[in-house]
């Protein structure tokens, strides 16, 4: 938290200094502090099943997240983005989530053309939509699109193909999305052993998120902690998608994700997870200027086939949210519902992966000045996990956490 | 020339009804209403004359600012010659384009103010993208007449220094719907009639700052 807080200040004295022309870099920042009163159960990112970044030894004053974005323009086609993020119980204060370089030629032939290199996550998410791959409705994200910014995400190329709003402003346009990408074949380990959870934040490249100790990991050689952004097989994955709006009312898309990691592939203490996914998502602009989003994911994931044996670890799962949002001037009221589950396929009796559950998150937002904002959210999460039992707790948990949030934005 | 164009492909039914005379000639009173017959606010209109217009000293000059990343105004309509500045008030960088037959330019990476004006010297609708933001959609409206305004809250707008002769109205927003929603009316003002309703044959809702964010970031 320290390195943050001297990262945002060095920033915020770079930019004072840097003078105020085309080829000064732009710079995003923000850091929020708040107070948290949370639940009996420890965090995921404490070891623990809790769905929530606080668990029962995060209640009081609390460093909630924050990041640093850079963009620097190269000529007036080029662009090259850098994200430094960090949040509460990760190390250090600051990371990598990502590093982009994009070409955006004029879209003069009434198509646009976008092509990025570099580290960055497939666009599943429609929450996600402010600079830092922030969120602006709620504190913490859907428990669908925690997931992505716990582990999706990789090293690789995308080329977008979209049709020039401006060329058909009243009418429906479109995109077309693909990307070929290394680097992400442990995508799995988290949703397997942690299970869904929701978070304001997102790892970071070469963080490892330590999982609640399962028995599993003394038989697989499979580290205590996730790593998510490493290779296994050397075998890139891909994801292709496409998304169609009209006039800023209604925007829908679809995604499909395949990491192609061989399951039985292993390097550094991290096994290759064959996860595939496909994500559905739509928002739009209800009557009553009320917004509403609503995403779902369905998937799977399989790692270490025995022969003879089976999987190690093969399972589905879904998640699945419906977001409300309604801005009020400078306040912001939002609800959402959660529903989310994993069902073991395999029958490895020694590692059960399955959860059932379902959560509700009510969230205020006041934009006090375009640099100041104050939220206060709640969040309560009912399931079941058979694997709480391993650690002697009930299977079914009913987590909850209040987050009071002041946030300091550039 | 556009406005007869688009007047022809106009597909609105419009309802206008002349009032007692009680104003002075040379002027005219528009009340915009829609069809559930509230006042509709922030719709341009454009009033043409068979007189020549008198050539201005200097080019008119208008303003479309880029702030929260939007064009503000998103509509903005303009008399032919007239010079508009694009400044960016946003800390992003914009890249300004516009494709239409209307004006074709461009105002390549910028914040601030540093391009010059963009004269606009043909009539039609020029509509303009950020090559940066996808979601910006800005529209400058560039007719043959010095007549012109947008409804206020009351969907009122008053145009003087009219001449005294028959004279047309068009009614224009992009958000109208397909071919930006043309409607077309002449009025004699010779008649003493100064006063014109106009009713639209749809729902009507100035748009508010939308409650989702449509960045894909």
């Amino acid at each position: 938290m320290e390195r943050l807080l001297i990262g945002a200040l060095l920033s915020m004295v770079l930019l004072q200094a840097a003078p105020a022309s085309g080829e000064a870099p732009e710079m995003s920042a923000s850091i929020a502090l708040g107070y948290v009163a949370s639940g009996d159960d420890t965090s995921f990112l404490d070891e623990g099943f809790g769905k929530a970044p606080y668990g029962s030894d995060d209640e009081g004053p609390a460093f909630v997240d924050g990041f640093i974005e850079l963009n620097q323009s190269i000529g007036s086609s080029w662009d090259a983005q850098l994200t430094l993020s960090g949040s509460n119980n990760l190390s250090p204060g600051l990371g990598v989530t990502e590093a982009t370089l994009t070409y955006r030629p004029l879209p003069n032939s009434g198509l646009r053309y976008r092509f990025k290199l570099g580290a960055f996550r497939p666009p599943v998410s429609f929450e996600h939509s402010s600079e830092g791959w922030t969120t602006q409705y709620t504190v913490l994200a859907s428990a669908l699109n925690s997931w992505i910014g716990e582990e999706v995400g990789g090293l690789g190329g995308e080329i977008k193909i979209a049709s020039d709003d401006a060329a058909n402003p009243t009418g429906w346009n479109w995109d077309v999305f693909a990307s070929g990408f290394y680097g992400n074949d442990p995508a799995g380990a988290m949703l397997a052993w942690s299970g869904w959870t929701f978070w304001n934040g997102q790892t970071r490249y070469g963080d490892r998120i330590e999982f609640p100790p399962v028995p599993l990991f003394a038989v697989a050689q499979q580290s205590y902690y996730a790593e998510p952004y490493i290779e296994t097989d050397d075998r890139p994955g891909y994801y292709v998608g496409g998304t169609v709006d009209r006039g800023q009312q209604l925007r829908l898309r679809a995604l499909y994700y395949d990491n192609r990691a061989d399951p039985n592939s292993f390097n550094g203490g991290q096994w290759g997870w064959h996860t595939r996914f496909t994500s559905l998502a739509a928002q739009a602009n209800l009557p009553l200027d009320v917004g509403l989003i609503v995403q779902w994911l369905g998937g799977s994931s399989v790692t270490w086939e025995v022969p003879g044996l089976g999987a190690a670890v093969d399972m589905n799962y879904h998640a699945a949210f419906a977001e409300l949002t309604r801005a009020f001037s400078s306040q912001r009221l939002t609800v959402r519902y959660d529903a989310f589950g994993v069902s073991d396929v395999d029958a490895n009796p020694m590692d059960p992966n399955g959860e059932t559950g379902h959560a509700w998150t009510a969230s205020y937002r006041w934009q006090i000045t375009r640099q100041w904002a104050v939220s206060v959210e709640q969040l309560w999460v009912q399931g079941h996990r058979t694997a709480r039992a391993l650690l002697g707790l009930d299977p079914n948990y009913d987590d909850h956490v209040a987050l009071a949030t002041l946030r300091w934005q550039l | 020339m556009i406005l007869r164009q688009l007047q022809r492909i106009a597909g609105a039914a419009v309802f206008a009804m002349v009032l007692a005379p009680h104003s002075q000639a040379g002027s005219l009173q528009i009340q915009l209403t829609d069809a559930r017959d509230r006042n509709a606010e922030g719709i341009g209109v454009v009033v043409e004359t068979s007189t020549p217009e008198p050539l201005p000293t200097a080019p008119p000059h208008a303003v479309m600012d880029q702030h929260r990343e939007q064009f503000v105004p998103r509509v903005l309509i303009v008399q032919r010659g007239t010079q508009v500045s694009f400044p960016n008030t946003d800390r992003v960088q914009h890249h300004v384009y516009s494709f239409s037959p209307a004006k074709q330019f461009e105002l390549a990476l910028y914040r601030g103010n540093e391009h010059p004006p963009v004269t606009f010297d043909r009539d039609g609708i020029a509509v303009l993208g950020c090559n940066i933001h996808d979601h910006m959609v800005g529209y400058v409206l560039v007719v043959d007449s010095s007549h012109f305004g947008f409804t206020d809250r009351d969907g009122r707008l008053v145009l003087n220094g009219l001449p005294n002769e028959a004279v047309k109205v068009t009614v224009w927003h992009p958000d109208l719907g397909v071919d930006y929603g043309v409607i077309n009316r002449t009025i004699d003002l010779t008649s003493g009639k100064n006063t014109a309703e106009i009713r639209l044959d749809q729902a009507w809702q100035s748009k508010q700052e939308a409650s989702l964010s449509w960045n894909d970031y």
